[in-house]
């Protein structure tokens, strides 16, 4: 893990396409903003680790809860 | 070729009805092609099955047939990815996660499945909106499925 220290209205650039600005520090809140090309996904982690954790859930039905499709 | 299923055993699919996944699924990076069984009984939804590992499967649907007001806006790149350039190619569908009970099971609106249905490309796609989450009920919305099946 690379580690910097950056203060309020800073920047770090990755790749030289993205541009992440650190624009507040508030009581351990920090606000980024981020510039990068569209195509570049960017998503909180745990929004990312909730749709995981859904897929596993999902993927691991019984027979029996299958089986509930065609019950009419 | 033939293949086996977690819900229907070994099947026979043909090479050209599979889709590829170059990105996996979240969670199954690993899994990069799938092929779309029916139930038979339930035209509602269908089983997204892995063609490489048998109990990888999931069931999907059409979101619409359980919310006619889903809207999703999914940006130019992202189309570009599964090579779609016109509407007609994409095609939406929503991960399922069965419960014990029907009525308590949920639908996946936060990352639906866009598929190139003309390539047969695919991929998970995760809104970023804020407006929808991984776990909608399907309970009450039974009934607009059911409607949705007829037509």
């Amino acid at each position: 893990v690379l580690i910097l220290n950056r203060k309020v209205g800073e920047s770090i650039v990755i790749d030289d396409k993205v541009e992440v600005t650190i624009l507040e520090s508030v009581d351990g809140k920090i606000k980024l903003g981020i510039e990068a090309p569209k195509e570049v996904v960017i998503l909180r982690k745990e929004v990312y680790e909730e749709v995981k954790a859904e897929n596993t859930v999902a993927s691991d039905i019984s027979m029996e809860q299958f089986n509930n499709l065609n019950k009419k | 070729m033939k293949i086996l299923t977690k819900f229907f055993g070994e099947i026979e699919i043909e090479s050209e009805n599979t889709l590829a996944f170059p990105e996996g699924l979240l969670g199954f990076e690993e899994e990069k092609e799938f092929v779309v069984l029916p139930i038979e009984g339930n035209p509602v939804f269908k089983v997204l099955q892995s063609t490489n590992t048998e109990y990888v499967a999931f069931v999907i649907a059409d979101p619409w047939c359980f919310y006619k007001e889903y809207d999703i806006q999914v940006p130019d790149e992202s189309l570009k990815s599964i090579e779609v350039q016109n509407r007609e190619e994409l095609s939406v569908a929503s991960i399922v996660t069965l419960a014990d009970r029907l009525e308590d099971s949920t639908v996946n609106l936060l990352a639906p499945i866009l598929v190139n249905t003309e390539k047969n490309l695919g991929k998970q796609f995760v809104l970023s909106d804020g407006a929808y989450h991984t776990k909608h009920k399907l309970g009450s919305l039974q009934a607009q499925g059911d409607q949705c099946a007829d037509s």
